[in-house]
């Protein structure tokens, strides 16, 4: 009888551990979803910097290269696959073409000063602060989903019988790399 | 003029301060005559005469009570009964003055703060009838069995432009909540012993222009919304009227916001009307905060010419405004 009791519940724990496993990854999925929609959100505004190019000429010629390069990085990102190198192309794309727009409009105040130029860049700044956001929660999920594959007893029960791989963390190339101190682990 | 008779006019003048006082330059009005009264005897009242008293009345229970002293028994108990209620009357006067200093010195010290703060407080309104008000729209008041009251109200407003303007409220709920336990001694009488426990509640009331589809942490709704970031489910359970509204609400930088800025809220509630309840932890009301003592003047003068923020009640400014932007 003891036996049995024993047997149940160390069944009814790797239910538990397991259904843990797949309920975090779920959730680091639904984060990387929001991410790639909020970054997709992006594309509304691509058409207005490219029109906003053809009435203004203080805009550098390769200002359309960036928005279109972009465009493109946006549309080959994949709201199923986790993919964070191409999560930070476009990330990387982004950041120069919204330095770009606002060195341009800081040069040439009179630019700067037009509605459109100034309701542009608070549209583009709202949505960066909305991807960066969905980026912070995408990693700390990430860090929890990892977390739970590798510590006792949950490692056991992904080896045995989730075996989910670990998933990557987004961090923005460049960023790190400029640092001399370098973490020992 | 006596010396006990002079501190407790400049009493009365501070607590009138503390009770009108619109501005900071108000308060150094209240912050002069505090300097005038160190010039003379400071914020300690004349007792001598009481502790006199105090003394007497022991020595003459004690003697009452020596069998040496050659007393008849209802001499002993005559002179019990006289100067213990004598001595304690003393007592009494010198607690009930020391604590006249401090009370004023706590009133004027908080309309200071509830100044820098902002927030002017409220005198005229029916504490009872007002929490019947409120219980009928907001569940967060349907608490406690007995003495349920808004004891206290403060009002301001958050935002510059008028479309960003937010006009709140600052309570604080009263309520009683009684236990009864039934004992039953060895010879099997039952016995029932009433507890009566006083609680508070704290919480804003803020008026927006339309948000009545979202609560958090109170069943308001019947559908239920959750975010992708474990941390904001496991604080907020987010109950709305539509998911499409709590989805354009929870965008990620809100959700952040929550979950690493106003992780203090325990719940958000809305009326019809955009009227919106949120419950916050007791430290967002001028009147928790600690304040310095009359008694240590020159440092209680250093704490009244730049008063001590609340640091939880900006930060619930913050929240209003990002409601407000997010509606």
């Amino acid at each position: 009888m003891i036996t049995l009791l024993v047997i149940a519940a160390l069944i009814v724990t790797i239910f538990i551990l397991y259904n843990t496993i797949i309920g975090n990854l779920n959730r680091a999925k639904r984060a990387w979803s929001d991410v790639i929609t909020y970054e997709k959100l992006k594309n509304d505004v691509l058409p207005s910097l490219t029109a906003i190019t053809d009435d203004f000429k203080e805009f550098e010629t390769d200002f359309i290269e960036k928005v279109t390069a972009l465009r493109e990085s946006i549309t080959r990102l994949d709201e199923k696959n986790i993919d964070v190198e191409a999560l930070a192309q476009v990330e990387a794309q982004s950041n120069a073409m919204f330095s770009s727009f606002k060195a341009t409009a800081e040069s040439y105040p009179e630019l700067g000063a037009t509605q459109i130029v100034k309701e542009l860049m608070n549209e583009i700044s709202e949505k960066n602060e909305n991807v960066a956001a969905a980026i912070t929660i995408f990693n700390r999920s990430v860090e929890h989903f990892n977390n739970s594959i590798e510590m006792v007893p949950y490692n056991l029960v992904n080896a045995l019988f989730a075996k989910k791989e670990k998933l990557e963390n987004f961090h923005q190339s460049g960023t790190v790399d400029d640092y001399d101190y370098k973490p020992n682990f | 003029m006596s010396t006990n008779k002079e501190l407790n006019q400049t009493l009365e003048s501070i607590s009138a301060i503390a009770h009108t006082a619109k501005s900071q330059s108000d308060i150094e009005k209240a912050i002069t005559l505090i300097q005038k009264q160190i010039d003379g005897r400071g914020f300690i009242h004349n007792n001598t005469l009481y502790w006199a008293v105090f003394a007497l009345s022991c020595l003459t229970v004690l003697l009452s009570v020596w069998q040496q002293m050659d007393f008849s028994i209802e001499t002993r108990q005559n002179l019990k009964l006289i100067f213990i209620p004598i001595g304690l009357s003393s007592l009494a006067i010198i607690w009930f003055r020391y604590r006249k200093v401090v009370d004023a010195g706590k009133r004027l010290y908080v309309r200071a703060v509830s100044i820098k703060a902002g927030v002017e407080r409220l005198y005229s309104f029916d504490a009872r009838a007002e929490w019947r008000r409120l219980a009928q729209t907001y569940d967060m008041f349907n608490a406690g069995d007995e003495g349920q009251k808004i004891s206290a109200m403060y009002q301001g407003e958050v935002g510059q432009d008028d479309d960003n303007k937010v006009a709140y409220k600052l309570f604080e709920f009263h309520y009683v909540d009684v236990s009864t336990h039934i004992s039953t001694d060895s010879k099997g009488r039952t016995r029932t012993h009433k507890t009566k426990t006083t609680r508070f509640k704290y919480g804003i009331l803020a008026e927006f222009k339309n948000f009545n589809s979202i609560s958090i942490n109170r069943p308001a709704f019947s559908g239920k919304w959750d975010s992708a970031s474990r941390t904001f489910n496991k604080k907020f359970k987010v109950r709305c009227s539509n998911e499409m509204a709590a989805a354009k609400f929870f965008d990620p930088k809100t959700v952040l916001a929550f979950v690493d800025n106003f992780h203090f809220l325990k719940s958000l509630e809305p009326s019809i009307d955009s009227v919106v309840c949120l419950e916050l932890p007791k430290d967002i009301f001028p009147t928790n905060i600690h304040s310095p003592s009359l008694r240590q003047t020159s440092q209680f003068i250093n704490e009244l010419q730049s008063p001590r923020s609340i640091p939880r009640l900006e930060k619930s400014k913050e929240l209003l405004h990002l409601i407000q932007q997010g509606n």
